[in-house]
C-alpha cells in the first residue's frame, strides 16, 4: 500500500511498482490487462503523488510570490504548465521514478530560458516553470 | 636625467628635438621608445616624484555637472601619472570595437585591430608580461576549467593582471639616460602657436606663480591624460581665441560605466569553483595572473545592438537569507551538493558610445597658474543603460539554458532603469581620432589636425572605448605613435 511521501516509503512504492510491472510482464496479456484495469487507479494515484512529492519539496516561499506582480491569467498559465508537466509525466509510462519528473522540469526550464519566458523574482532571473512550481504549491496548499 | 624644474633659472630657454608633456604611461613609453633615436628628448611633469594630495586637489579641482564623478581622485599629478593609481588590468580591445557599426554614430577607428596587434605585443613586453595568449582554452587545465555555455553565445575574454607602477619601474632608466631629461614640478601653461600658423614654436613652463622657463622643440606631444589633454588645449583657446580652432576638443567624453555590486551570480556544477574564476591562472610566481571574464558574443551583440560588456566575477559572497528558497530549489533540481555551488559578486564594465553632449569644458575659476579648471558633464543615454540591462538579462538566460547558474540583480537597476552608476576612472575620447577634422581632433597617426608638429598620446584619442581597461591600448597606440615620429623627425 502506498503511504505518505517521505523518503523511506519511496522504496516500498518502487517495490510495489516493480512487482506490478513484473506481474504484468510475466503473465498473459489478458491477465495484465485485468491487473492494470484493477490497479490502474492506484498507479495513477501513485504517479500523481510521486510528482506531487517532488513539487512539494520546493516549498511555497510566500515572500517571493508576493514580490512579483502577475495577472491572474499569467499565474494560471504558469500553474497550468506545471499541471501539464505532471500529466505528461504520469502518462509517460516508463518514467515512473522521481528522476524522470525532475528531468521533465529541467527540460521545461531550459526551454523557458531559451524562449525568454523569465520572471524576475526579488532580482532573480527565474524561468516561468520555476516560478510556476512555487505558485502551484501555493495553490495546492490553499485548496487544502 | 630627472631634474627639478624649480631649479631652472627664471626665463631660461631650452631646446630639444622632442618635448613630451606629461609623464604617465604614454609619456614614459614614448620617451623610452624614442631613446634609441639620436634625439634630445624632454618630459615635462607638472607634479613631483611623489604625489602631494593637497597640490593635486589644488590643480585638479573641477566642477561636475553630469553623472556622479570624482574629478580630483581619478587623476594623479606626479611622475608616473595615473599609473600610480592603476588597478593593473591589461586587456586588448576586441577587433569589433574598432569597426564601424551602423547603429552607433561616429563609431569606427581610422585604424584596424590588425594594424594595432603587433603593438599590443610590444606593450606586453613593456608591462612585463611574458606571455601573449588571449585564447581562453589555452589557460585551462586541472582545476582551471571554463564553464561551457551552450551554443557559443557567451564567450570568455582573457584579462591579464599585473601590479605595476611605471614610475618605480622606469625611474632608474631615466636617471641614467643622457638623452632624456625629465623636469619635475614643471607645468605647461602656454603653447606658443600663432593663430594662423600650423606650427607650435615653444611651450612656456611654470615652476611657480612667478617663475617660468621655455622649451623649444621640433615636435611636441601632449600626453597629460584623458581629461588634461582637452583641458590644456581648451585653455589655450582661452588665452588666444582660435589657437586650436577644432570644435571637437573636449567633446565625446567616454567612460566605462561600471555597475558595481549590481549582480550576484549563482553558479553550480564542479566548474563553478574553478581557480580560473577565483584567483585566476597565477604566472611567474605570482608576478601576474590571468583571468577569464564573461562576454556576450559579438554575433549576438551585433544582432541585438548590445554594447560590449564584460562580466567580472569578483569574489564569493555568503548567501543572504532571502536566497535560501532559490538555492534550495536549484540544489534539488540539479542534485548538486554545497561544494558545487558558488555565489559571487559580479562587476559589469560596459561600453559607452560617443555622445557630443558628454563633454569637458572649462569653468571661470582658475588654478594658481591661471589655467581654468575643467567642468565635466558625463552623460549616459537611457538607451545605453537599457541595452546594458538587456545584455545582462541575456547572460542570465544563457546561464539558465546552459544549466550553469542563475543571475540576481542587486542595487543598480530597478526594472531596467539605472539607479546608480560607477566608473573606472578611464577618461576617453576628448581629443578623438578620426578621418576628418569635422569628426575628431587627431588623424590616424595621432597628429593634431591643422598642426604639423603636435601629436596627442593617451586615451583621449580613442574614438570608442570597447569594454577593456585602456592602459594596454594606450601603450600600444603610443608605441605606434613612436614609430610614426621616428619616420618624420
Amino acid at each position: 500500500m502506498i503511504r505518505s511521501d517521505d523518503g523511506n516509503k519511496n522504496y516500498s512504492r518502487r517495490k510495489f511498482l516493480k512487482r506490478g510491472i513484473a506481474f504484468a510482464l510475466g503473465s498473459t496479456s489478458a491477465g495484465a490487462a485485468i491487473y492494470l484495469a484493477l490497479e490502474g487507479s492506484k498507479i495513477d494515484q501513485f504517479l500523481s503523488r510521486s510528482s506531487k512529492s517532488i513539487l512539494s519539496r520546493f516549498g511555497t516561499p510566500v515572500h517571493l510570490l508576493n514580490s512579483v506582480q502577475l495577472s491572474r491569467t499569467q499565474e494560471e498559465r504558469m500553474v497550468k504548465r506545471i499541471e501539464s508537466l505532471k500529466e505528461q509525466h504520469n502518462s509517460g509510462g516508463k518514467k515512473f521514478e522521481n528522476k524522470g519528473f525532475t528531468e521533465l522540469l529541467r527540460r521545461s526550464i531550459r526551454n523557458d530560458f531559451r524562449k525568454g519566458r523569465i520572471v524576475i523574482v526579488e532580482g532573480w532571473f527565474l524561468s516561468e516553470t520555476e516560478f510556476g512550481i512555487f505558485l502551484y504549491n501555493k495553490k495546492k496548499k490553499y485548496l487544502g | 636625467m630627472i631634474k627639478e624644474g624649480r631649479n631652472i633659472k627664471n626665463g631660461t630657454e631650452l631646446e630639444y628635438d622632442l618635448c613630451i608633456i606629461g609623464s604617465g604611461p604614454a609619456g614614459i613609453t614614448l620617451a623610452l621608445e624614442m631613446e634609441s633615436e639620436n634625439k634630445r628628448i624632454c618630459i615635462l611633469e607638472a607634479g613631483g616624484k611623489k604625489e602631494v594630495v593637497k597640490e593635486t586637489k589644488e590643480f585638479f579641482r573641477g566642477e561636475n555637472v553630469g553623472l556622479p564623478y570624482d574629478i580630483e581622485r581619478s587623476r594623479s599629478r606626479c611622475f608616473g601619472g595615473t599609473s600610480n593609481r592603476w588597478a593593473g588590468y591589461c586587456a586588448m580591445l576586441d577587433p569589433e570595437d574598432m569597426e564601424e557599426k551602423e547603429w552607433v554614430p561616429l563609431s569606427g577607428w581610422p585604424i584596424s585591430f590588425k594594424e594595432l596587434l603587433p603593438y599590443y605585443k610590444k606593450a606586453h613586453e613593456i608591462v612585463g608580461l611574458s606571455t601573449f595568449e588571449y585564447d581562453p582554452e589555452k589557460w585551462t587545465g586541472k582545476d582551471h576549467e571554463l564553464l561551457e555555455f551552450k551554443g557559443g553565445l557567451i564567450n570568455h575574454k582573457i584579462w591579464y593582471f599585473k601590479n605595476l607602477r611605471f614610475a618605480e619601474k622606469f625611474k632608474k632608466d631615466f636617471e641614467k639616460s643622457e638623452k632624456i631629461d625629465v623636469f619635475l614640478n614643471s607645468t605647461v601653461t602656454v603653447i606658443n602657436k600663432p593663430v594662423n600658423s600650423q606650427v607650435v614654436r615653444s611651450v612656456i613652463v611654470n615652476t611657480s606663480e612667478t617663475d617660468t622657463f621655455t622649451i623649444k622643440a621640433d615636435h611636441f606631444v601632449l600626453a597629460c591624460g584623458g581629461m588634461e589633454n582637452a583641458r590644456v588645449l581648451l585653455a589655450q583657446n582661452e588665452i588666444k581665441k582660435g589657437k586650436f580652432p577644432n570644435n571637437n576638443i573636449g567633446k565625446y567624453f567616454i567612460e566605462h560605466p561600471h555597475y558595481f555590486n549590481s549582480f550576484d551570480m549563482l553558479l553550480f556544477g564542479k566548474r563553478s569553483n574553478s581557480f580560473l574564476y577565483r584567483k585566476g591562472k597565477v604566472m611567474d610566481g605570482d608576478d601576474y595572473r590571468i583571468r577569464p571574464f564573461f562576454q556576450v558574443s559579438s554575433k549576438i551583440r551585433d544582432k541585438m545592438h548590445f554594447p560590449n560588456m564584460v562580466f567580472k566575477i569578483i569574489h564569493s559572497i555568503k548567501p543572504e537569507k532571502s536566497y535560501l528558497n532559490i538555492l534550495g530549489m536549484m540544489k534539488r533540481l540539479y542534485r548538486s551538493g554545497d561544494r558545487n555551488f558558488r555565489i559571487s559578486n559580479i562587476v559589469i564594465m560596459a561600453e559607452q558610445y560617443p555622445n557630443s553632449s558628454s563633454r569637458i569644458t572649462l569653468t571661470d575659476k582658475k588654478d594658481k597658474y591661471g589655467i581654468p579648471f575643467l567642468r565635466l558633464d558625463w552623460r549616459l543615454t537611457d538607451k545605453e543603460v537599457k541595452k546594458a540591462f538587456n545584455c545582462t538579462e541575456f547572460l542570465g538566460r544563457q546561464l539558465g539554458e546552459s544549466e550553469l547558474g542563475r543571475l540576481k540583480i542587486r542595487l543598480f537597476f530597478n526594472k531596467g532603469k539605472l539607479k546608480r552608476v560607477g566608473y573606472g576612472s578611464h577618461h576617453l575620447g576628448t581629443t578623438r581620432m578620426s578621418k576628418t577634422p569635422e569628426q575628431g581632433v587627431v588623424d590616424s597617426n595621432c597628429m593634431m589636425f591643422g598642426v604639423r608638429n603636435l601629436s596627442i598620446a593617451g586615451s583621449s584619442v580613442f574614438p570608442t572605448g570597447g569594454c577593456s581597461n585602456p592602459t594596454l591600448t594606450i601603450l600600444a597606440m603610443t608605441i605606434r605613435l613612436a614609430d610614426h615620429l621616428k619616420k618624420i623627425l
